[in-house]
């Protein structure tokens, strides 16, 4: 599959899936699986913020991961205690997650492990930060679109997508919903020497004049600026979110008189939370949205079986969602 | 009593545990347990090891291994269960071999740098039989795995079941179910033989939170210039006392804290002073500076004789006390028979009351102090009371704070700059008179010109009813 060849050239990837059952797993092992022997030094972790071991949607156990000897893993004491494989341990964490320390061990002998992780997206950083003690050149992360999203560009370079059926069984909806998270991946980046000086801006909403200073507006968070609109565009229309962009916020925007003037600002993807009609609404009516970390995705995933038994057709859906996108599509469950 | 008491009751000695640069939660729990002492003995021998860090802190020369043993210090993690559990011969798992074998790695590091600095009174044992069984292929790296190494029998059986290629076979199942099992016997094995090193364990372990505990009493007077006290059989005297907290909040608004000196004998002492003289403040950093002599600390003070003593008993507004909800002449008087009773148990005590019986009316009020101040007398309590009340009949030795000198040109102060005009110097005060400035202060404060000049003609009513004579 050549997006693994693309994949190694990052130092940490994330697997984030549109849904649950999108086959984020299945994407994990087919990467561990082409690169089982050819010398790459691989990290494995998870974001354990659903306490995982069972998933919490289907009540089916979540897969244990294979794993080859020199692989690094990192999971919770829980998980570590019922592994498959034999493995050196190397680091036990002092901070504890609901299901203990985290346990980073090195696989001796190989088998198969069920892959948890710290619960919080800055430890998953610090860890992944950690991965250069022990000459690792990928860690990879199992993760989910969420609040807590590793996809996020400030925590791992590169994502693969996954999708399919267990996100919509209609393939319209699917690729229509796909293309929509796509085109909030896809979303320009904001050239400007100021973005530096915002992404140290970690709270607040911050609005930037014409003269380019930066004005950090009197509202904690996009969730409360209905409470005083009037002061939204006092110092112009370049509006900085550091928090979640919701739909509210985009449809307060779209009603004001200079939206063909607005341009809205998102640290990365992963900070829009917004839903696809409000985001339509606020784009046609000529406001812009930009970000100051690209992500880049190297990878979209389709799976056609969803957690129901519903197959859906591959080669169309494959077919369907690469015309729309204009990207290559892989089905690992039809290979 | 031990420290993790007295945290709770007084923001003075919070502060400054807030402030200990601790490096390991090992420390952190040292510090916590660390006993009130009232021996002598004890406390010089804290306050040996002490000062032994605190030179070493000083002496530039020294500055490579300490940063060694302060960084090491850091990467310590909380291995207290394992420990007992290694005690109390449970087999241990690879995550506690883990433990104990980076713990053992760890002591050794800071050992050999305590070496370097040929440190005299904490000593980490050797630990190098505990690494030896945990480190069969002599890596000297913290990482653990039941290796190969620990059995032939373990070896052979993993190479068969490598070969077998992940095969799920009834072969490779076996073959699976021997290596786990000879991994349980080898623990067991390993469990039993680190057993017999388990008082080393220990020893390691509270060498190390004591280190990191003297390390951070050396670093915390370093920081906040404090001194080590001398201990005094009769007469506490403090030369340029002061408290740590306060004074970092003045500089902070670039002000200065004014230090004292003081002397206390076993008898009780009267302060009185204007308001805002800094009578509680003198009251609490005397607390404060007890409790850090007993608790094995440098003081705040440039030079600092004190006497070691039983109790402490206090009563001032500072304390988080389970007497809140209590009204407040009920919370005095359960304050006040506390310090009555051990009294009279002839504990040897330090007593600091601030304002007694100021919550009900003068007259009784008045009568109450006097009463206790006879009583303090009787029993040679080392003690200083702060008061307001003139005709404190007693002949007790007298100090008062010179007070407010504000100079004529100056009409109006304020809050924050009123410490410009207060002169906190301690003086030996003849009278019974106590300072009467309160509404003179409330006036250069801004109090409403009509509410101080009624209580200009009330005060001067008083005095005349009360003292028809003068």
């Amino acid at each position: 599959m050549p997006f693994v060849d693309d994949l190694i050239k990052h130092t940490s990837v994330s697997i984030i899936g549109t849904e649950k059952n999108t086959g984020k797993t299945e994407c994990l092992k087919h990467i561990l699986r082409r690169l089982d022997g050819s010398g790459h030094r691989l990290a494995v972790t998870s974001i354990g913020l659903d306490g995982e071991g069972i998933d919490q949607v289907t009540l089916t156990p979540k897969p244990e991961i294979f794993l080859s000897e020199g692989t690094i893993f990192v999971t919770t004491e829980a998980h570590f205690r019922t592994k498959k494989l034999d493995a050196e341990i190397l680091d036990v964490s002092q901070q504890r997650t609901s299901l203990g320390r985290l346990i980073t061990a090195r696989v001796k002998g190989r088998g198969k492990v069920l892959l948890s992780g710290p619960s919080d997206t800055i430890w998953l950083k610090k860890l992944i930060d950690q991965m250069q003690l022990y000459q690792i050149d990928t860690t990879l992360v199992d993760g989910a679109l969420s609040r807590q999203s590793p996809g996020s560009p400030a925590i791992t370079q590169a994502m693969v997508l996954t999708t399919g059926a267990a996100l919509s069984v209609n393939i319209n909806t699917l690729v229509s919903k796909t293309a929509f998270l796509y085109e909030l991946i896809q979303l320009p980046l904001w050239d400007n020497p100021l973005s530096e000086k915002m992404l140290q801006q970690t709270h607040g909403v911050w609005a930037v004049d014409e003269y380019g200073h930066m004005h950090e507006l009197p509202f904690q968070s996009a969730f409360t600026l209905d409470a005083n609109k009037e002061e939204l565009f006092r110092h112009g229309h370049t509006i900085y979110v550091s928090g979640a962009i919701t739909s509210r916020l985009l449809n307060t925007l779209r009603m004001q008189p200079n939206i063909g003037k607005t341009r809205l600002i998102a640290r990365d993807f992963s900070k829009i939370f917004a839903d696809h009609q409000s985001y339509q609404a606020f784009t046609k009516n000529g406001g812009q949205i930009n970000v100051l970390l690209q992500t880049k995705l190297i990878a979209l995933c389709v799976n056609p079986v969803s957690p129901k038994g519903y197959i859906l057709d591959s080669v169309k859906l494959r077919e369907q969602m690469q015309a729309t996108l204009q990207i290559p599509v892989y089905d690992l469950f039809n290979l | 009593m031990i420290l993790a008491d007295i945290i709770p009751q007084y923001n003075g000695i919070r502060h400054i545990t807030e402030l200990l640069p601790l490096r390991s939660s090992a420390g952190r729990k040292r510090m916590l347990s660390q006993t009130f002492m009232t021996k002598a003995k004890d406390i010089k021998e804290e306050l040996d090891k002490v000062e032994e860090m605190y030179g070493f802190l000083l002496n530039p020369q020294f500055e490579k291994p300490i940063t060694a043993i302060q960084q090491t210090l850091m990467q310590i993690h909380d291995i207290q269960n394992s420990l007992n559990a290694l005690v109390q011969k449970h087999i241990m798992d690879e995550i506690e071999l883990f433990e104990i074998k980076r713990f053992a790695l760890l002591c050794e590091e800071i050992a050999t740098q305590l070496d370097t600095l040929s440190c005299q009174y904490i000593a980490v044992p050797d630990l190098n039989k505990v690494i030896e069984l945990l480190d069969p292929e002599s890596n000297r790296t913290a990482h653990f795995f039941i290796y190969s190494a620990y059995d032939p029998l373990l070896a052979e059986a993993r190479r068969q079941y490598k070969a077998l290629e992940g095969e799920q076979s009834d072969e490779a199942q076996l073959l699976r179910e021997q290596c786990l099992n000879l991994e349980d016997s080898i623990r067991q094995r390993l469990s039993k033989n680190l057993h017999s090193h388990s008082s080393d364990l220990m020893q390691a372990w509270e060498a190390v939170a004591t280190l990191d505990f003297t390390l951070a009493r050396a670093g915390l007077a370093l920081e906040s210039g404090l001194v080590r006290p001398h201990i005094a059989s009769d007469i506490t005297q403090y030369e340029g006392l002061f408290h740590p907290g306060i004074k970092e909040i003045l500089q902070k608004r670039n002000q200065r804290f004014h230090p004292w000196d003081i002397q206390l004998f076993d008898a009780p002492c009267l302060i009185t002073g204007a308001n805002m003289a800094g009578k509680t403040v003198l009251l609490k950093t005397i607390a404060l500076n007890q409790y850090l002599l007993q608790f094995g600390f440098f003081v705040a003070a440039a030079k600092a004789d004190i006497v070691p003593v039983d109790v402490i008993r206090t009563a001032f507004d500072d304390e988080q006390s389970e007497l809140t909800g209590l009204s407040s002449f009920a919370a005095e008087i359960v304050r006040l028979q506390s310090v009555l009773s051990t009294i009279k148990e002839g504990k040897k005590m330090l007593v600091l009351i601030d304002e007694p019986a100021r919550t009900t009316n003068p007259h009784e009020g008045l009568a109450i102090a006097n009463a206790l101040i006879d009583l303090l007398e009787k029993h040679r309590v080392r003690s200083l009371i702060t008061t307001h009340y003139s005709k404190i009949q007693s002949s007790c030795r007298k100090l008062r704070i010179k007070g407010l000198k504000i100079p004529e040109t100056i009409s109006a102060i304020t809050i924050d700059t009123i410490n410009r005009y207060m002169d906190y110097s301690l003086m030996e005060h003849r009278s019974n008179e106590a300072p009467r400035e309160a509404i003179q202060i409330a006036r250069l404060l801004g109090l409403d010109e009509e509410l101080i000049s009624l209580a200009r003609f009330y005060a001067g009513r008083n005095e005349t009813e009360i003292e028809p004579s003068t």
